[in-house]
């Protein structure tokens, strides 16, 4: 019982340093909504067709940015998660009048194998990791002391 | 009472001490607006950084170089973000910038020169979309310009 109790009580001291090193300051670009991008492959046999589609497509309320690039044929759109990637397919679909194939980037070469946004997390992860220990060690003492 | 009547002496002085300081306030001159007041605050950054990320996903000379990151919708988020928040704090904006190092960041990428200039001219062109004015849009660039050797080559 010992041994647990400084046992969860380094995993709190761990858990609380751990989130203390890492946590980030908060920043305005926090309260920013969150987007997503969305890159579509379309085909266009009028010069300047693509660049008139983007200039209708940054319009939309939820979308934050249009990009399309005569050479590639990519029209990419970031947009807030107001505006599911299915439905912007099918607008941007009915507007150019064709199919809209979603590009698929793929990573190529060798890559992290833990996921981004674990890492961005961790300092949270770290808090509560913590708090939960805090409070089982918390309970271990007064048990103890009035046991 | 007899306490309010000694009190009245000290709210005269606090009056006096307000009212001096507030005269220096107006008084002095205003500070000239700094880079990310006169680029518009946030909310304009923000779009000029998601036109200028939508520029480069789009442009194949320099894509492929951002394919994981595009993969993976939180790691286009972050960068979104870290962008963001570094056009903020360079412009002198109330941000901090919480990413790696550019040495950091494009370590073992080996940059080319052609790329970086290919990447300023897809800011350049976001730039323009939003008819940010040449000297605003210069200053900005010189911000970003001196990031070169730490990016290209590494
Ligand atoms: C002035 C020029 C540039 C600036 C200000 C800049 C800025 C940044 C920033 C802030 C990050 C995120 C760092 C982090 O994750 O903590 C980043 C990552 C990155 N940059 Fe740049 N960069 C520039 C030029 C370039 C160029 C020319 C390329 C390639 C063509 C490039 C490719 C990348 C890639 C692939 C990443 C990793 C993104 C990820 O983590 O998923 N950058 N850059």
């Amino acid at each position: 019982m010992k041994y647990l109790r400084w046992t969860l009580f380094c995993c709190t001291l761990l858990g609380f340093s751990g989130w203390w090193i890492l946590h980030k300051p908060k920043s305005p670009v926090d309260d920013l909504p969150p987007i997503q991008f969305t890159s579509l492959q379309l085909h266009f046999k009028q010069q300047g067709a693509g660049k008139a589609l983007a200039a209708q497509v940054r319009q939309w309320p939820e979308v934050s940015a249009a990009s399309f690039n005569d050479v590639s044929g990519l029209l990419v759109v970031v947009h807030t998660h107001a505006l599911p990637q299915t439905e912007l397919i099918q607008r941007v679909a009915a507007k150019a009048q064709q199919k809209a194939s979603i590009k698929v980037f793929e990573a190529s070469g060798p890559q992290c194998p833990v996921p981004a946004e674990f890492l961005y997390r961790l300092p949270v992860y770290l808090l509560w990791f913590g708090i939960a220990t805090g409070a089982f060690t918390l309970m271990l003492f007064y048990r103890l002391r009035h046991a | 009472m007899k306490r309010i009547i000694r009190l009245l002496p000290a709210l005269f002085l606090a009056v006096l001490v307000v009212a001096a300081c507030k005269d220096k306030e107006t008084m002095d001159p205003q500070p000239d607006p700094t880079l990310y007041e006169r680029l518009g605050g946030i909310n304009a950054i923000s779009a000029v950084v998601d036109q200028f990320l939508a520029n480069v996903v789009a442009d194949n000379s320099i894509n492929g170089r951002f394919a994981a990151t595009v993969a993976d919708p939180f790691r286009t988020q972050l960068l979104r973000n870290n962008l963001i928040d570094q056009v903020c704090a360079g412009s002198g904006g109330p941000c901090q910038y919480k990413g790696k190092t550019m040495k950091e960041a494009h370590t073992g990428m080996n940059i080319t020169d052609a790329e970086f200039n290919a990447l300023v001219g897809d800011l350049v062109a976001a730039l323009d979309q939003f008819n940010v004015p040449e000297q605003e849009k210069n200053e900005l660039l010189a911000i970003l310009g001196p990031m070169r050797p730490d990016i290209v080559g590494q």
